[in-house]
């Protein structure tokens, strides 16, 4: 009982919230491992070592056939020559995968993750240049995480963002990115920005520091909230209606809203928090210009 | 009916303006995009975060409505 005071959460009630959000982040997970290891798989000397393996065991056969066709005749022989084409065809194949073997082509599911990966880096390297490409990774994980926190209202749960916890922790990510690129790329003279243009507004650049972290907190809340008690009061009337679990009833009147709330919307959300965090960001960093421009002076002066 | 019902509700006009602000926005990328198709990819993610500003005021309204009911 103790400690519940001093974290300050309740253990004995646990929110639904909690649990979706848990649950999300496994299917990440579980999707970039597998990812992963096929990528590992597609990039190692496997691939190489079953091809050859292929090859030696197609020339044995046909090795083996050519000498077993002497003694034969008739129909057995026929049979033996298809056998024998089939064998030689497979053999060509397996030597045209050895000549394309750097550039064989991915397959399944790998297919879904280059497609994420080339529209995150695409999105990265035009908002933010090429100096921040590694931000790729941040961004394929958040991207995927909000998608699928909306759309798993679909499966009945309820949205994470619902619940105020998630979505502060989500946005705090992006706010301590955002003074951590700060503090990277112009040292501790970062902060004297709050005390600009005079140190007597500090108290308001103090209070204005919080901006980010509020509209990128109530953005996604907001959003969620107003779907969840929409469809809430839509599905408590539905269960008034019929005077039961509107099973039947709900899947013709609640799809739409669905596609609105869930899908739509959260499209739209996730592709707002990515670009205004990678925005916010990209901001920190001086631009390239500014760069080019220090660099052709210091070449004069030198 | 309580007073910070009506709070609220003054709130939900902010609301309303911050939709009108999205609507001139809105309509003159469309415009831009009108005249100089070519640029219509770096319009999109300038229209999304300018939208994404704009809507910041609707969203304190939204906070100083919850902060009415939850809390006040």
């Amino acid at each position: 009982m103790d400690i519940d005071k001093i974290i300050g959460f309740k253990f004995d009630y646990i929110p639904g919230e909690f649990y979706s959000s848990i649950l999300v982040m496994l299917m990440i997970l579980i999707f970039y491992l597998i990812i992963g290891h096929k990528a590992r798989f597609y990039s190692s000397d496997k691939l190489l070592s079953n091809i050859q393996k292929k090859i030696e065991h197609y020339s044995r056969k046909i090795e083996f056939i050519s000498n077993d066709n002497k003694n034969l005749t008739g129909k057995q022989l026929e049979k033996q020559n298809k056998k024998l084409e089939r064998y030689i065809k497979l053999l060509e194949g397996s030597k045209m995968d050895l000549d394309i073997y750097p550039y064989s082509r991915p397959s399944g599911i790998l297919n879904i993750g280059e497609m994420i990966y080339e529209f995150c880096y695409k999105n990265v390297l035009d908002l933010m240049g090429e100096k921040f490409s590694h931000f790729t990774g941040y961004i394929m994980v958040l991207g995927p995480y909000i998608f699928l926190s909306f759309i798993i209202g679909i499966a009945g749960m309820p949205n994470p963002f619902t619940y105020l916890g998630n979505t502060i922790s989500i946005a705090l990510v992006t706010f301590i990115m955002i003074h951590a690129t700060g503090v990277k790329y112009s040292g501790w003279k970062y902060f004297k920005r709050y005390i600009e243009p005079i140190p007597l507004w500090l108290p308001i650049n103090l209070l204005s520091m919080w901006a980010p972290l509020f509209s990128l907190t109530f953005r996604l809340f907001g959003n969620a909230l107003a779907g969840f008690c929409l469809m809430t009061l839509i599905y408590e009337a539905l269960t008034v209606v019929v005077n039961g679990i509107p099973i039947f009833v709900s899947s013709i009147f609640t799809p739409f809203l669905h596609a609105y709330f869930d899908v739509f919307s959260g499209g739209i959300q996730t592709l707002v928090f990515c670009m205004l965090s990678m925005i916010f960001i990209a901001q920190e960093a001086p631009s390239p210009e500014e760069d080019s421009v220090s660099d052709s002076i210091k070449n004069r002066v030198n | 009916m309580d007073l910070t019902s009506i709070a609220c509700g003054i709130c939900a006009i902010a609301c309303s303006i911050v939709g009108l602000a999205e609507g001139f926005a809105g309509s003159k990328a469309m415009e831009a995009a009108g005249r100089n198709p070519e640029a219509t990819g770096k319009l999109r993610s300038l229209l999304i975060v300018a939208v994404a500003l704009i809507e910041t005021s609707a969203i304190y309204s939204l906070v100083i409505a919850i902060l009415l009911i939850f809390v006040g």
